[in-house]
């Protein structure tokens, strides 16, 4: 019944039309083939930037930082990096419109950097955007996205999602791409008209040499090199020649941090029976293999020789925090550039 | 090499180190559920779909049973908004879904992660219209690279063994933890009887009945007589809205003109698959609900600027209290 579908495809277009009435709604969410046509227009003159869309690192949500999510604008293209809960009103708040999002990078699975994936799948879907985005990450993010497709199903099965008619199956508007396994010099791994991406693997995972984990489980640190700046982003990673390697002569150089002092006083909250007192310090020396201290960071950024130095997926990263030099004391000694310790849509 | 050492286990990660720090909070009450009544409902997204706004959160809401917290809806930044009452993912052990539109369901993936990775003990359970037993089972297994990693190792079961999946269907009459949970199928989703579309899926609205307090939710729908006799007499009726000429004039700025036909056609959906505040008064005043509460507000721009609008539309059908909510409002 044509008049149906086309109310239906209507109906739509009317969801998007809102945006444009709501001065915070996504600026570009609204189907535009207009600026669609040309997609590279305003990229020769532009200047790439990093923005820090989600600076606590997870799970346990915070009021104050969103989880670990960026964002490189470019022009008018988009570039995710981790795409944690929270990042598609992360975008919103960064007037970052979902329609020029051209690829998803993904450091590694865990839950808080890839827990809307999903969601922002959908959202492209949602507005007409069918052009295959790659969705690229760790071994896993194929299946991932074939998973999440399915969850999606019913979705795109439910009538105006369906309407007008048919929607194309939100499975062909991905294209995701697990990385090699091994990964031990810089490699390119994407490549478009405004960006190179790099990648190679860090040291966030420890397992015990040929358990299936230590088989399978894989974190990179990614290098993006456009015409004016390169950036690198660590990922989570504790220190790691590779990403000393992957950081040289970098722009800015996004890295992860923890304060140990401040995770010890943290976890000192937790009652003994919880957390036995004599397993703290195994716990912490882990931590520091597995994440970057201040004095780690000073000794990458001078080695790498970085023009800059920006940190986020603040451990611990609690509400309320206002004294943030634990975040930074010990990097000073190693390192003499810029250090800035991000908030939530910083743009760098 | 089999199983683990002592080390391996000990070896947490960051993240998960902290929640463990912070579950010390977690034997206590939540702070966010110290409610006067044993039923109270907070809006914790009041937007209504796709298009996401910084001040209007995509639809959830937060049925307080008892201080156990249940998640009416589970839209985009259901988290984020659960966090801001204080609120751990691991803490919600009952979702209800009306239908499954994904302004609706785009929190659950983040919900179920981060549910096991805060090494919730408690399994969730999830209500919800046909279909959505498919939608989880792909959730939990999009899941697995995150577990094959961070499972066993870190001492979290699999994550399909934290969820189950209880179906709704039209007439659904059940008890859930003392709350008397009922839905009715509404008219959000009617199409032609044979129609593609017709894909076996439902639209439902809902009612919570529990220590003597009622609270009808009407989910998305346009006007139904079904949905007024299930919510009759109930204490809130917290139903959808829709302003439908800030949003076609949003469309003419987006799209240029439409022909009088096309707005028509446009108008008319709107009206059959949705609610005019003056639809929705008729309907709280069909179900003689106490108090009217607008949520999913599909206006344009700040929530307190269209707040008059519909109230006085209501108000030419319904005779009591109205309030146009905001996000983390009670009620």
């Amino acid at each position: 019944m044509p008049t149906r579908l086309h109310t239906v495809g209507a109906c739509l277009a009317l969801l998007a039309g809102t945006a444009l009435a709501a001065p915070n709604a996504t600026p570009g969410a609204t189907p535009d083939s207009t600026l669609d046509a040309a997609p590279h227009a305003a990229v020769v003159d532009a200047t790439p930037q990093w923005i820090t869309l989600g600076t606590g690192g997870g799970p346990l949500i915070r009021r104050d930082r969103s989880e670990p999510a960026n964002a490189l604008v470019i022009g008018r293209d988009v570039y995710l990096f981790d795409v944690g809960s929270g990042v598609e009103r992360q975008m919103v708040g960064a007037h970052i419109p979902m329609a020029r999002v051209r690829a998803i990078f993904i450091s590694h699975h865990h839950i808080d950097h890839n827990a809307d994936l999903g969601q922002v799948m959908a959202s492209r879907w949602m507005f007409n955007q069918y052009t295959p985005m790659p969705v690229i990450g760790p071994p896993g993010t194929e299946a991932m996205v074939d998973h999440l497709s399915e969850a999606m199903r019913a979705v795109e099965l439910a009538p105006i999602g369906a309407g007008a008619g048919g929607k194309k199956p939100i499975r062909q508007t991905v294209a995701p791409k697990d990385l090699a396994l091994n990964m031990d010099t810089p490699t390119e791994i994407y490549k478009d008209g405004n960006i190179r991406v790099l990648a190679i693997t860090n040291t966030h995972y420890h397992f015990a040499p040929g358990s299936k984990e230590a088989q399978t489980a894989r974190s990179y640190a990614f290098r993006v090199e456009t015409k004016d700046r390169t950036f690198v982003y660590t990922g989570d990673t504790g220190p790691s020649r590779h990403v000393e390697q992957l950081a040289q002569g970098a722009d800015v150089l996004i890295s992860e941090v923890i304060d140990i002092p401040a995770i010890r006083a943290e976890l000192l909250k937790a009652p003994p029976s919880i957390l036995p007192r004599d397993q703290l310090p195994e716990m912490i020396k882990h931590m520091e293999e597995d994440h970057l201290t201040p004095v780690e960071i000073g000794k990458l950024a001078a080695a790498a020789k970085v023009k800059s130095v920006v940190l986020t997926h603040l451990a611990p990263g609690s509400d309320g925090e206002t004294d943030l030099s634990g975040y930074t004391n010990g990097i000073a000694p190693t390192y003499g550039g810029p250090v800035t310790v991000a908030k939530d849509l910083q743009r760098f | 090499m089999k199983g683990f050492t002592g080390a391996a286990r000990r070896r947490l990660h960051i993240a998960a180190a902290s929640a463990i720090a912070l579950s010390v909070f977690a034997s206590a009450p939540a702070p966010a559920v110290d409610t006067p009544a044993a039923l109270t409902w907070t809006t914790l997204g009041t937007a209504a779909g796709p298009v996401l706004y910084a001040q209007r959160s995509q639809p959830a809401n937060l049925l307080s049973v008892d201080g156990r917290a249940w998640l009416i809806d589970c839209g985009d930044g259901a988290l984020e908004r659960l966090a801001a009452l204080h609120v751990r993912a691991a803490q919600v052990d009952t979702v209800v879904i009306s239908h499954l539109h994904m302004d609706h369901i785009g929190g659950l993936q983040g919900l179920l992660g981060l549910r096991w990775m805060q090494g919730a003990r408690q399994k969730l359970t999830i209500y919800g219209p046909p279909g959505t037993d498919a939608v989880v089972a792909g959730l939990v297994a999009s899941l697995k690279p995150v577990a094959a990693i961070d499972g066993e190792q870190a001492g979290h079961d699999d994550p399909a063994a934290l969820v189950e999946v209880v179906t709704l269907r039209d007439g659904a009459d059940i008890d859930v933890q003392g709350v008397r949970l009922r839905a009715v199928r509404n008219s959000h989703f009617d199409v032609t009887p044979g129609h593609p579309l017709e894909n076996g899926t439902q639209s439902l609205s809902l009612r919570f009945d529990y220590k003597g307090r009622s609270i009808g939710y009407t989910g998305d729908t346009g006007p139904s007589d079904a949905v007024a006799r299930l919510e009759q007499n109930v204490d809130v009726l917290v139903s959808e809205v829709i302003d439908i000429e800030p949003t076609i004039a949003g469309i003419a700025r987006a799209m240029g003109q439409m022909s009088p036909q096309a707005r028509e056609h446009l108008i008319d959906h709107l009206k059959t698959q949705h609610l005019t505040p003056r639809e929705a008064g008729a309907l709280a005043a069909k179900a003689n609900a106490r108090q009217l509460v607008f949520t999913h507000l599909a206006i344009a721009g700040p929530t307190d600027d269209s707040r008059d609008t519909l109230i006085n539309g209501a108000k030419e059908a319904f005779n009591g209290p109205i309030a146009v909510a905001h996000d983390l409002d009670r009620f």
